[in-house]
């Protein structure tokens, strides 16, 4: 390759009229960057959102009053496990606790320590923790956006909340989840179910929903009809509705990405105008030169078409590169904000590196093709016409 | 000119290289594990999104409710993010 005149004249080419490529690049490069680092965080997101579904209850039962969540009653907990085919019906207690009215919120969770699956989570999530020492008195843990939010309101070692009832309630910080799980426990507040009904202001025999499993997958769509039926202001939520929510999630039919992809579409289309105007405007002669000179068709398309190669190639691995930087080792500052929100806690989650090759693949050829044609094309045009006219 | 070529590839190999290592030793094993046990604890996998008081944090159950500037209320950003 190095021997050969074309390779040779090629680069001379290439390097000679670098300054008109690096402004193509560049913007190029802009727009892979955006591209890539919005499809790696949703990817990202996405892959951590699925590897927990494996621990979500197989329904979720809520009872509903003119459209809105309203608290269910513990009763439904018994007709509930009357249900042939249903296994370990839990309740779950949770709720937002304002910090300071409309301001920075919590979400509390109130979680049955006793519960098998809890105890076992807890296990695996603190080895060291004491789960006796835990449930001795009233303890929390917290967050990593609550434990720094109360430690810079002066609450380092816990909070008193103040019930709805106008009581004040003293909670100890017991331990800080891991920074790893920020992107569900950020703003998580884990109480015994207790305490959790006690701040939200809760009944005793009221629970926030109720999720059940069933075991068996084909009796799912059985089991939830016969839930429905129970009772009429029943609404009840399946893993399915929830796996398809996570499939979904910040794609194309979202509204904010549909956005993002039309920009990005139209700033491409500007892009290959250029290209294509350019090639007929400031590179026709230089066409028109090579075939007096006995250049073929053939190897004038050649030569265009690796010229075109190296920038999409140069620009697609650099904007590529640059997101998977952007991304999954600083974290995504600000782009970040936009999926996950900035009005509450600051969340600094952890990224798990996802790459989609399916999706990269497809940026690949969505960007190289019409980006080869808007060169090529206009380069065959010139080229079939005779030299002299092509010179004008 | 070859060398140049040389040059700018190499580069491009070094970042697609390095990238390439990044991808493969980073550990997602201690991550995702600590996801499950924050999802297996509380039963529940819902983004932790920071949020204004009117909009939803728990997804598929809350819904945006702003009662003090009803006809004020931006358009939800979650109905945009979210298929419903």
């Amino acid at each position: 390759m190095r021997t050969s005149p074309f390779f040779h004249f090629l680069m001379l080419g290439f390097f000679k009229e670098r300054k008109k490529h690096i402004g193509v690049i560049a913007i190029s490069l802009v727009i892979l960057f955006l591209l890539g680092s919005a499809l790696f965080i949703s990817s990202s997101i996405r892959y951590s959102l699925n590897q927990t579904l494996a621990w979500e209850p197989d329904f979720v039962v809520q009872r509903t009053q003119g459209g809105q969540k309203v608290n269910a009653p513990t009763a439904w907990i018994d007709d509930l496990l009357e249900v042939h085919g249903i296994s370990k019906v839990t309740p779950r207690v949770y709720g937002r606790y304002f910090f300071k009215a409309k301001e920075n919120s919590f979400l509390i969770v109130g979680v049955d320590f006793m519960d098998e699956q809890s105890n076992k989570a807890l296990r695996m999530m603190m080895d060291e923790t004491d789960l006796k020492q835990f449930l001795k008195g009233d303890n929390m843990l917290v967050g990593e956006g609550v434990s720094t939010h109360l430690k810079t309101h002066f609450y380092p070692n816990g909070y008193t909340f103040l019930t709805p009832k106008g009581v004040f309630k003293k909670v100890n910080l017991f331990k800080v989840l891991p920074k790893k799980s920020n992107l569900i426990s950020n703003d998580m507040i884990i109480v015994p179910i207790e305490l959790a009904r006690e701040i939200l202001g809760m009944g005793e025999d009221e629970v926030s929903d109720i999720a059940l499993n069933v075991p068996n997958d084909d009796e799912w769509d059985n089991v939830a009809d016969k839930i429905s039926a129970f009772y009429y202001d029943i609404h009840v939520t399946t893993k399915e509705d929830i796996k398809k929510a996570y499939e979904n999630l910040y794609n194309y039919k979202g509204g904010v990405f549909l956005i993002l992809f039309l920009i990005v579409i139209v700033t491409f289309v500007l892009i290959l105008y250029q290209r294509y105007s350019m090639v007929y405007s400031s590179e026709r002669r230089h066409i028109g030169l090579l075939r007096a000179l006995g250049w073929s068709i053939r190897d004038v398309l050649k030569l265009k078409f690796f010229e075109t190669m190296m920038i999409v190639v140069i620009a697609f691995v650099l904007g590529v590169a640059l997101a998977y930087l952007y991304v999954f080792v600083l974290g995504a500052p600000l782009l970040r904000e936009i999926f996950l929100g900035g009005a509450n806690l600051p969340n600094s989650v952890i990224l798990v590196p996802v790459l989609d090759f399916g999706i990269l693949s497809s940026i690949f050829l969505i960007y190289a093709i019409p980006f080869i044609s808007a060169v090529l094309i206009p380069t065959w045009k010139i080229a079939v016409t005779d030299p002299k006219e092509a010179m004008l | 000119m070859a060398k140049a070529f040389y040059t700018v590839f190499s580069f491009l190999f070094l970042i697609t290289f390095s990238v390439s290592i990044h991808y493969v030793a980073t550990d997602r094993v201690s991550a995702t594990n600590s996801l499950s046990a924050v999802a297996g604890l509380t039963r529940m996998g819902s983004l932790s999104l920071s949020v204004a008081y009117y909009e939803p944090r728990v997804q598929r159950i809350e819904k945006a409710n702003n009662i003090i500037y009803p006809e004020m209320m931006s358009i939800d950003r979650m109905d945009f993010v979210y298929e419903n």
